[in-house]
């Protein structure tokens, strides 16, 4: 018969820390799997939005500013007519501008006609639109992938920014409560 | 002595070559100093700056739209005189750290940069313990 085996509480435990460690590091990782790396957090979270002055995609001999877009809570869209993930997202807009919410439109790096046909096409969800023919307005926004959307505030603070295509999640628990 | 007079002429050609060679080389290197000096330093920065749009391409690289206009604005930076720091910051304000493949010290990337010495400093400990605590070899 085996003697009985005598484990002192002390290294019973000392058993456990690399079963901990494990843990923790697995955890970490899980942490690390869930974080989408191609979304960049954008540094213009509450900051005042980038000023600018470009022709307005309807009536081209008109400017449009960023004071222009100060004054009400409202969201920003940057699309173009070539980019195929914003036909995705257009009909979700479309609802939203009939719901009351205000948008205005960045019209990034586009051909005017084009943009014109689209929204002929599929509606025009812009209370204004501005057309940044060259890109740089979007690069004073940091954008770098079509469509983001930003939410700003009255005062022309942005809120909050979403890269890629707008899911109704989104609009729901991250967009609407900012806009109330 | 035919021959060793064959010898130092060719010696002496032989150096005469090198010596045209090398202020050729000085001329070149003087002149790509006055028009590329820049140029160098612009590929530096491009090199040292992510793509948004191909994360794991710098903006040197990187076939990217978006690279394309970001090099033409470090290029315009430069040219109106604006230093690499200037430059560096009209990135990070619109794009974030993330722009950069050499992370800032700073306290919230004191763990990123400190993490790795923590590390070896643990392993230094546990391997220290475990060769002091072997028993001596019975050979």
């Amino acid at each position: 018969m085996r003697p009985p085996v005598v484990v002192s509480e002390a290294m019973a435990a000392r058993h456990f820390i690399p079963l901990l460690l494990f843990a923790a590091i697995a955890g970490l990782l899980a942490a690390g799997l869930r974080n989408d790396p191609t979304v960049v957090p954008s540094p213009l979270i509450n900051q005042a939005m980038p000023t600018f002055a470009a022709p307005d995609l309807h009536r081209p001999e008109r400017s449009v500013g960023d004071a222009d877009w100060r004054g009400k809570k409202a969201l920003v869209n940057v699309w173009a007519s070539w980019c195929v993930a914003c036909r995705e997202e257009h009909d979700l807009l479309v609802a939203l501008r009939a719901s009351g919410v205000v948008i205005y439109g960045l019209n990034y790096k586009d051909e005017r006609e084009d943009a014109l046909d689209w929204l002929a096409h599929h509606g025009d969800p812009y209370l204004l639109s501005v057309q940044d023919t060259d890109g740089e307005i979007g690069i004073d926004w940091g954008v770098y992938g079509v469509p983001e959307t930003f939410v700003i505030d009255e005062r022309g603070v942005i809120r909050y920014k979403h890269i890629g295509v707008l899911k109704p999640e989104v609009i729901r628990d991250r967009i609407l409560p900012l806009l109330q | 002595m035919k021959t060793r007079f064959a010898f130092f002429a060719v010696l002496l050609l032989l150096f005469a070559a090198l010596q045209a060679n090398e202020m050729a080389d000085g001329l070149a290197n003087e002149m790509a100093d006055e028009t590329a000096w820049d140029e160098r330093r612009y590929m530096n920065l491009l090199s040292e700056l992510r793509c948004l749009v191909c994360q794991n391409q710098s903006l040197a690289d990187s076939h990217a739209g978006l690279a394309g206009d970001l090099r033409d604005h470090v290029r315009r930076m430069i040219l109106g005189g604006a230093d690499d720091d200037e430059i560096k910051r009209f990135m990070t304000e619109r794009y974030g750290d993330f722009v950069l493949y050499d992370p800032p010290v700073a306290p919230r990337t004191y763990m990123l940069w400190g993490a790795p010495f923590i590390l070896l400093a643990m392993v230094v400990f546990f391997v220290f313990r475990y060769v002091l605590r072997r028993p001596p070899s019975q050979a």
